[in-house]
This record gives structure tokens, sequence and C-alpha cells, in this order.
């Protein structure tokens, strides 16, 4: 069954200040009903003005590969030098528990000045349903 | 020397030597660090590398559309090699197909010949079938294992370059998936990592 794949987006800036933290929080999940397509800049909502004022989040989508979540999350850098970052996907199954939680790496991402990247990601298994990407400045 | 200042002179000797003292603590600092966290202490292949690594690899097997194709209807069997490790460090390449095996396992869409641990499974085999300890009708019968219909290899290379002060490492790791009737490669990738150190104007 082909599944009508919608992005349901909720962009989330949580407060990161210090360089423990995680930055920018991205969430997206695979839903079969149509959403009415929400602007990003409502999906977006900025705590870390330091973090927010050097990258941006925009488009976020979901695919299957069989039946396995891909996710892709295109960011933008508002700035002119490179940016050092690190992301992570973290994937959620239908019940809402974290799948294979503590196994994901954050890895290193090197964005270079107003460059725009897409950074994909793919479940670990059919369970995931949804994805948060979060991304931190590299420590 | 008045009072007043004898006694800040005093107080601030005494709060330096606290934390002189407080710093040189016999109790060394030891702590639980996140494991997947991302670190850069050396330009040596190191565990977020290996992490990259696996995680890379097994992300673009499961996305492979031929791949899913064959393990839309059952779960095909691999067995996996050991990383050829051409770089110049020592490095336990079998925690990175350690790594890509249970990854691949914990997907759900294969299953895996672990020929590790033959040894121990024909002991335990020996002990079911001659020692007499085993119930006949309960011991696992010899001769009943399944054949890998599909072999995993990979080999880790490295390129360095240093020049005045910088050291620059570029590792790829490159694997393989053949299928063992037929010889034909199914599915190959790389993954590669640059790693550039700058050591300081003074020290290493």
């Amino acid at each position: 069954m082909r599944l009508s794949v919608r992005i349901m987006g909720l962009l989330l800036l949580v407060a990161a200040c210090g360089c423990g933290t995680s930055g920018i929080v991205g969430q997206g999940a695979l839903k079969q009903e149509q959403d009415a397509e929400i602007p990003i800049y409502k999906r977006v909502v900025v705590n870390n003005t330091s973090l927010g004022r050097d990258i941006g989040v925009i488009d976020t989508r979901v695919a299957q590969a069989g039946d396995i979540l891909q996710a892709g999350v295109t960011l933008e850098s508002k700035t002119g030098s490179t940016l050092a970052l690190q992301y992570k996907f973290v994937w959620i199954d239908a019940k809402g528990f974290e799948v294979n939680p503590d196994t994901g790496t954050w890895k290193p991402l090197t964005l270079y000045g107003r460059e725009t990247r897409q950074l994909q990601g793919v479940a670990p298994n059919a369970a995931a349903i949804e994805f948060m990407l979060k991304i931190r400045r590299d420590q | 020397m008045t009072n007043p200042i004898r006694t800040i002179i005093l107080g601030a000797t005494a709060l330096v030597a606290a934390l002189l003292l407080g710093g040189c603590s016999a109790a060394p600092d030891v702590r639980y660090g996140d494991t997947n966290a991302h670190q850069n202490l050396s330009t040596d292949f190191g565990s977020s590398d290996l992490q990259q690594v696996a995680e890379g690899m097994v992300d673009s097997l499961l996305t492979f559309p031929p791949v899913i194709e064959v393990t839309k209807v059952r779960r095909p069997i691999l067995s996996v090699t050991r990383v050829k490790n051409k770089t110049l460090q020592h490095i336990d390449t079998e925690s990175i197909t350690d790594s890509i095996r249970a990854k691949l396992i914990k997907s759900g869409k294969f299953q895996f010949i672990d020929r590790t641990t033959d040894q121990e499974a024909n002991e335990e085999f020996a002990a079911q079938q001659e020692s007499g300890l085993v119930d006949p009708r309960k011991a696992v019968p010899g001769g009943m294992q399944a054949g890998a219909e599909y072999l995993l290899t990979s080999n880790l290379s490295e390129i360095r370059q240093q020049g005045g002060r910088v050291t620059d490492v570029y590792y790829k790791f490159t694997m393989n998936l053949k299928n063992l009737k037929s010889g034909i490669l199914e599915w190959s990738d790389e993954k590669e990592i640059r790693k550039i150190k700058t050591r300081g104007l003074i020290g290493g």
C-alpha cells in the first residue's frame, strides 16, 4: 500500500546555553491522512537566539524505503562564516517510544557560509513512524 | 602594615592555597561520558568514526532498492568477514563489523551466520551427542545449519598528509555485498571521513 506521505512538522528550538545541550530539534511524522501544509515559519519556534541566528530549517520531509522511514531536513546557514555543528536523528515508534534509544550517533556537520544542506537519516527499523533531528554546536 | 591590610593579605593567601590544594586533590576526576558524543581528540580512527561508518553503511544497505525488494518477502542470510585494515593504525576492525551486524539484525531485515563461535558450537554438539548426558530425542541434530547466501566484505584505508603544523587524514571505508551463489556484487558503498589536526605553536 502506498502511503500518502505528509509532513507533520513542528520545529522547536530549545535553549542551548551550554555545549552539552541539544540546540535545534526538528520533528516530522509519517501520516496517512492529508494535513494542511503548515508554513515553515509557523513550524519554527526560536528559543535559542544564538543558534537560531546562525542556522534555519527551511524544509523537512519524510518518505519510505520499503517499510523503513527516511527523513530529510534542509538547513540553511544565515551567516557568512563556517559553522561546526553536530546532528543526530531520533526515531519514535507508534506508541511514542524512542526506537533503539541511546544508539543514535552525533555526527559532525560543517556548514559553510550561506550554504543550504539537506541532512538525511534512515530509521533503524520499520517500527519508527516519527523522527526528531537534533542539532547543536560542535563541542 | 595595618591590621585590615594584613587580614586581607592573609585571607587572599589562604584562598589561593585552598584553590591550589583543591586542584591538586588526590582523587582523580572520573565521570561517565556520552557514548554517542562526537569527540575529536586526535586524527586517529576513534569511536565516533566507528559509529558513523556503521550507521552510514547500514542506512545505505537498508535503502538500496534491490535490497528492499529482496527483504520485502524474506530475511536473507548474511555472513560478515573481518575488515581489511589497510591503515597504519591498530584498529579493532571486528568491532566495526560487530556494530554493522548488530544494526542489521535489529533492522529485522537480515539474518546472520556467525562463524566466530563455531568452535564453541562444536563443543556443545559433542557434549549433546557424545557425553551421554543429553536425552537423544532432545539433542540438536548436526548438519542442519543454514548457509550464508551473501557475504559482507569491507576495507578500511587511509591517506595521511602532513605539512607544517597541519596533519590531514582521510579515511575511506568500503563495504560490498556479494551474492555467494552467483558471485555478483549486489551492493557496494563507501563512507569517507576527513580529520584535520593543527598543532599549537607551543607544544604538540
